[in-house]
């Protein structure tokens, strides 16, 4: 949320930058004659940001209301972060705000019918499923700052639970081997000591010497009981270690179904956002088309509908959405840097 | 453990119930199925799901399965070695032809 004393921030409202030695200063800069100027990216992170509103982690704006190129963000995302800033709320951010922070690891909460009492675990049992892939259809371009940081935690989150799963599945499956091996000696074991019992009633039977025949079945028999110990010992440690990967694939269940959720009413929300502004924000599309001539040719009812000129949409964004960060724009629209602050309302510096 | 399968959406609310009113009897639950602890109480457990829905409800008596105690070394060795192809379009026979490991057919034949 946009703080009125931000704007008055001379920082923000004055800015002053030095290209190749040369001075620009002023609330609005126009660095399109200026043969050698930094790219929209460079200059960005030489301008100073607004910390002032923080949208959910879900709409994280990145550098979409600091920058405009050739490239816009998609008019759905625009939309929906236009209207958080504005503090615009849904009927779902309660449990969007339960699912992020079950997916953070940081709160036992009711994601499962039946589990409920049972704590998520650590976030790096997040699945290698491809979150952009079955995303709610919005096409997340490359530099999509929401889509690389989702992709950005789900590819470490997916290395710890590789490493987590890879013990897992040693451990397992040494516990495996070690009780099919114990298993195989009580067997071949007791086969032995029957086969001794037998050769010793034979010999009593005959009134032969059974010294010998008694030393061996006694020794055969203390190493099946020792083999017997060892047996149960195996089975105590696999049995264990199933009930441990059973645990772990059950918390990865639930985060696989947290997640899908978390998906779902995320786009619910967007939804519900877009559609708050969307007035507001075809206005200001409209506006945008008097002045540059770049128009939606139809903003349509709903972001969905958008069919237009991109571009016009994301000044449209910034326009309406609560920011007086400076802006960097690097598209051809305006005539002047003065007449680009007036529509934006914050300070803008014009690239070629 | 006893696996119990639903197979109408009344057996698959029955079982839902059921689970939340018995977790400590269910091991693990799936959307219509759940795995229940091998215990007097799962058995009847499973058996009341029987009598409430009939054939709808399938329940098999399960064992977890070790491959060193059932499985020979050659199929585990075929397993871990088709797994590791070079080319991920090779069909198990076509990877085993010629090769000294066992052909589908055989295994096929193999009761375990």
């Amino acid at each position: 949320m946009s703080d009125e004393g931000d704007r008055a921030d001379a920082d923000t409202d004055h800015l002053v930058i030095t290209v190749d030695s040369e001075r620009y200063a002023g609330e609005s800069v126009d660095l399109r004659e200026h043969t050698s100027a930094p790219t929209p990216q460079q200059l960005r992170t030489r301008l100073p940001r607004e910390a002032a509103w923080r949208a959910r982690p879900e709409f994280d704006a990145g550098t979409w209301f600091s920058t405009v190129t050739a490239e816009p963000p998609p008019v759905r995302r625009l939309a929906a972060i236009v209207a958080r800033s504005r503090g615009v709320t849904t009927p779902v951010d309660d449990r969007l705000e339960t699912l992020d922070a079950a997916l953070a690891g940081t709160a036992a909460v009711d994601l499962d019918d039946g589990h409920g009492e049972q704590r998520l675990p650590p976030r790096q049992t997040v699945d290698s499923g491809d979150s952009r892939a079955v995303d709610d259809g919005d096409v997340a371009s490359l530099d999509d700052p929401a889509a690389s940081a989702d992709t950005d935690s789900a590819a470490s989150a997916d290395t710890g639970h590789a490493a987590s799963a890879d013990t897992d599945h040693a451990e397992l499956t040494a516990a495996r081997r070690q009780t099919a091996r114990v298993g195989d000696s009580v067997e071949k074991l007791r086969e032995r000591v029957a086969a001794l019992r037998g050769e010793l009633q034979a010999t009593k039977a005959a009134d032969g010497e059974t010294e010998a025949a008694s030393a061996s079945l006694r020794e055969a028999v203390k190493s099946l009981t020792e083999a017997e110990a060892d047996r149960i010992a195996a089975d105590q440690r696999l049995s264990r270690q199933s009930r441990r990967v059973r645990e772990r694939r059950s918390a990865l269940r639930r985060r696989l179904r947290a997640r899908d959720e978390r998906r779902n009413r995320a786009r619910e929300a967007r939804g519900h956002l877009g559609e708050a502004v969307y007035d507001e924000l075809s206005a200001a599309m409209e506006a945008v088309e008097r002045l540059t001539e770049r128009g939606p040719a139809s903003s349509g009812e709903r972001p969905a509908a958008f069919e237009g000129d991109r571009v016009a949409a994301h000044l449209a964004a910034i326009a309406v959405a609560d920011t007086a960060e400076p802006v960097v724009v690097g598209v051809e629209a305006f005539t002047s840097a003065a007449e680009a602050a007036e529509l934006l309302g914050t300070p803008v510096v014009l690239l070629h | 453990m006893l696996l119990v399968v639903t197979h109408t959406a009344a057996a698959r609310t029955t079982l839902r119930n059921v689970c939340r009113s018995h977790e400590e009897t269910v091991v693990q639950r799936f959307g219509r199925a759940a795995l229940l602890a091998a215990t007097e109480w799962g058995a009847f457990v499973a058996c009341r799901l029987r009598a409430k829905h009939g054939t709808a409800v399938q329940v098999e008596q399960t064992e977890p399965f070790n491959e060193f105690r059932l499985v020979d070394e050659e199929v585990r060795e075929a397993a871990r070695a088709y797994e590791r192809r070079e080319t991920a379009s090779t069909p198990y026979t076509k990877f085993a032809a010629g090769q000294r490991y066992p052909d589908p057919e055989t295994m096929r034949g193999e009761e375990l």
